[in-house]
This record gives structure tokens, sequence and C-alpha cells, in this order.
């Protein structure tokens, strides 16, 4: 699943974007379509920090009421979503924000994510002061075997 | 200790004395265990007969789940992460086996254990926008930790339900469900179609062969 979704991810970029605040880069940011009437969301996205340690410690869109920094931890099994108040971004170090794991989660979707769309988030950022990105959102279902003949 | 924490702590103490028991006996056992993403109940277990509502609002019950291979997954329609992974997972596993073995009747359940916000028609929409054929269950709270517990499920819905953006626990195990309608088989995340495929082929013709 992550290489099909690597794989749109890749198409909906293009060349692929990014934003810069200070030493840091967002990457491979994208939304999850929603399925109708959908009040929840999820994006993903990828933080590089060339610079000295900062923290994420939220955000806001235009689409959702809020928007959350979460995690899952695997409590024997028990898969529990808990939201993060802020998240670390040590110096010289990658976060990947990605399916099954940390995610930004948005919170009252006001309408659906249409593949397509773009969505603009503003990132906080402790030290950074706050990034402006656009997000594609992708449609991450399995492709249609009319459309996509399985290899 | 509530009554929903003590359904939740059993359902955990049941998973772990089964899962032991399981492992013991087949590190004992001369038959060697299926080697899958997870592991092969080794007496498949009846579901408690409960009744559940499908996505169309009608009567479902345990019994129909008999006469097909059933999957199950345990989530809630408000996931925005971790239940669209795997209902994508499991509708690229359906397009697989469909491929593979076009005979095998299989269904594929979304079991919401949300049912104060995912009514049928939530569940109904939701789950075709991941597959036209997938089904979407619920029911009231006991018969979903009754369910739940024969499935080796866990989950917990916070009780402090005040805002409508509460988030819910579960366990994220993908359960197969013999032709009989019987517990047979749990995957255990990470989920991936093309092991899940194999696992469920290795598992069916074992189930075959034994009949």
């Amino acid at each position: 699943m992550a290489h099909l979704e690597r794989a749109l991810i890749f198409l909906a970029l293009g060349a692929a974007s990014s934003a810069a605040a200070g030493p840091l880069t967002v990457t491979d940011a994208w939304i999850r379509a929603t399925p109708p009437g959908a009040r929840t969301a999820a994006a993903y996205l990828t933080i590089a920090n060339a610079g000295a340690a900062d923290r994420l410690v939220g955000g806001t869109t235009s689409v959702a009421r809020t928007l959350e920094i979460h995690t899952h931890l695997d409590e024997r099994g028990l898969q529990r979503m808990v939201r993060l108040a802020e998240l670390s971004l040590p110096a010289g170090e990658t976060v990947r924000l990605a399916p099954g794991g940390l995610h930004l989660m948005l919170l009252d979707v006001s309408a659906p994510l249409a593949a397509g769309a773009s969505v603009t988030v503003s990132l906080h950022f402790a030290a950074a002061g706050t990034l402006e990105i656009e997000v594609p959102v992708v449609d991450a279902r399995a492709p249609s075997p009319t459309t996509h003949p399985a290899h | 200790m509530t009554a929903r924490r003590l359904v939740l702590v059993a359902a955990a103490l049941t998973a772990t004395v089964l899962g032991v028991a399981t492992w013991v006996y087949l590190d004992a056992s001369p038959n060697r265990a299926l080697d899958i993403d997870g592991y092969v109940l080794t007496q498949p277990r009846a579901l408690p007969a409960v009744e559940l509502v499908d996505e169309h609002a009608e009567r479902f019950l345990s019994a129909d789940f008999a006469g097909h291979w059933s999957f199950l997954y345990f989530g809630y329609t408000y996931c925005p992460d971790v239940c669209p992974l795997t209902l994508v997972t499991l509708a690229t596993l359906k397009e697989q086996l469909a491929a593979e073995q076009p005979a095998a009747r299989i269904e594929y359940y979304l079991v919401s254990v949300d049912p104060r916000r995912d009514t049928p028609e939530r569940l109904r929409e939701y789950v075709a926008y991941f597959d036209s054929t997938f089904r979407g269950l619920s029911g009231s709270p006991s018969t979903l930790a009754a369910l739940a517990q024969a499935t080796e499920t866990l989950f917990d819905v916070p009780e402090d339900q005040e805002a409508d953006n509460y988030l819910v626990s579960h366990s994220s195990n993908v359960v197969l469900l013999d032709p009989a309608g019987a517990v047979h088989a749990i995957f255990t995340p990470p989920h991936d179609p093309a092991r899940l495929a194999a696992d469920f082929t290795k598992v069916a013709a074992r189930y075959a062969a034994a009949r």
C-alpha cells in the first residue's frame, strides 16, 4: 500500500513541491481524499530540519475547524489514537508523517475533500514560525482493475 | 471500574489466555501451524448468536455469516487514518482474490464499534466508497462486545461523548470467518494485500482438504 500511495503522491505533486521556513523543509504533503459524509481527514508530510531543534506546535486550515497532531500507540494490539501537544523536530533529522502512524488530523471537515483539490494548511513551529503550504488531496484507493491492469 | 472497562479487560485477558494456549498447543503439536501473518485458531470458534444491523438498516444475524468466507474489520467511519488504510488494503485483496479464485465466495465487512455516530446510512456510503460490494455492520454496545470477544478484537469507545469528536481505540486485526461462520484466523497488522491473499489461499486450501 505504501508503494501505491507513494506513486499516487508522486503523480499528484508532479515536480515535487516543497516549502521552507528557515531550516525546515516540508515535502511530500498530501491529504487523503474523504469518503462522502466524512467529518475527519488525515494529512501527511515530511519535515526535514537542517538547523537546530524545533517543534511543530499546531496548525490551521480553512477546510476544517481543528487541526491536531495525532499518532497511534499500540497497546497490546489496541490501536490507540492519541493527540500530541507538539511534535519534536530534532536538529538535522527528518520526521515523516505517514499512513498508520503520525498524521495531522483534520476535525469537523466542512465538505468532502475530493482528489485533485488542494488545501491551504498553516503549520506553526515553535522557532521557525508559521509556514503556509498547499496540500494536494489524493485518492489513495486501490486503482480500478479496468483502468489499471494487474501486474 | 465501569462495565465497559470490564469488557475490555475481560476481552484482553481472554485474548491473552487464548493466545498463550494457542502458542503452547501449536508448539507441542506435530501438525505444523500454517505460516501466516497472524494465526489460525486451533479450533474454529463459533460466534455468539447476536443480532446486528447492516448498512440497509436490516437485521443481520451471526448465522448470516455462514455459506461464504468473511473478512471482518472492526473500526469506525470517523477514523481518518488506519481505517481507510485497511479498507483500501481489503479492496485490493478483494480484486486479487476475485482474479485468482473467481469461484470462491468471499464477503468483506466493516463492523463499526461506534454505533452512536455510524448510522446504517453513514456506513453504507462509507463502505461503498472503498468497494461497491463491501458491507457495513454495527449493533448495540453489548452485541459488539460479545462479537469482539469471540473475534479477539479490542475496542474502547469513550463514555464522555459530549462532543462529536471523540476518538475510538480499536485493534487493527482482520478477522477471517470460515464458511461455517466460525472464527478461523486472525491477521495482524500491518496488512499487505498480497500477503493476505496468499495466507487466505493457504487457509482455504487446508479447510477444503479437511472436509
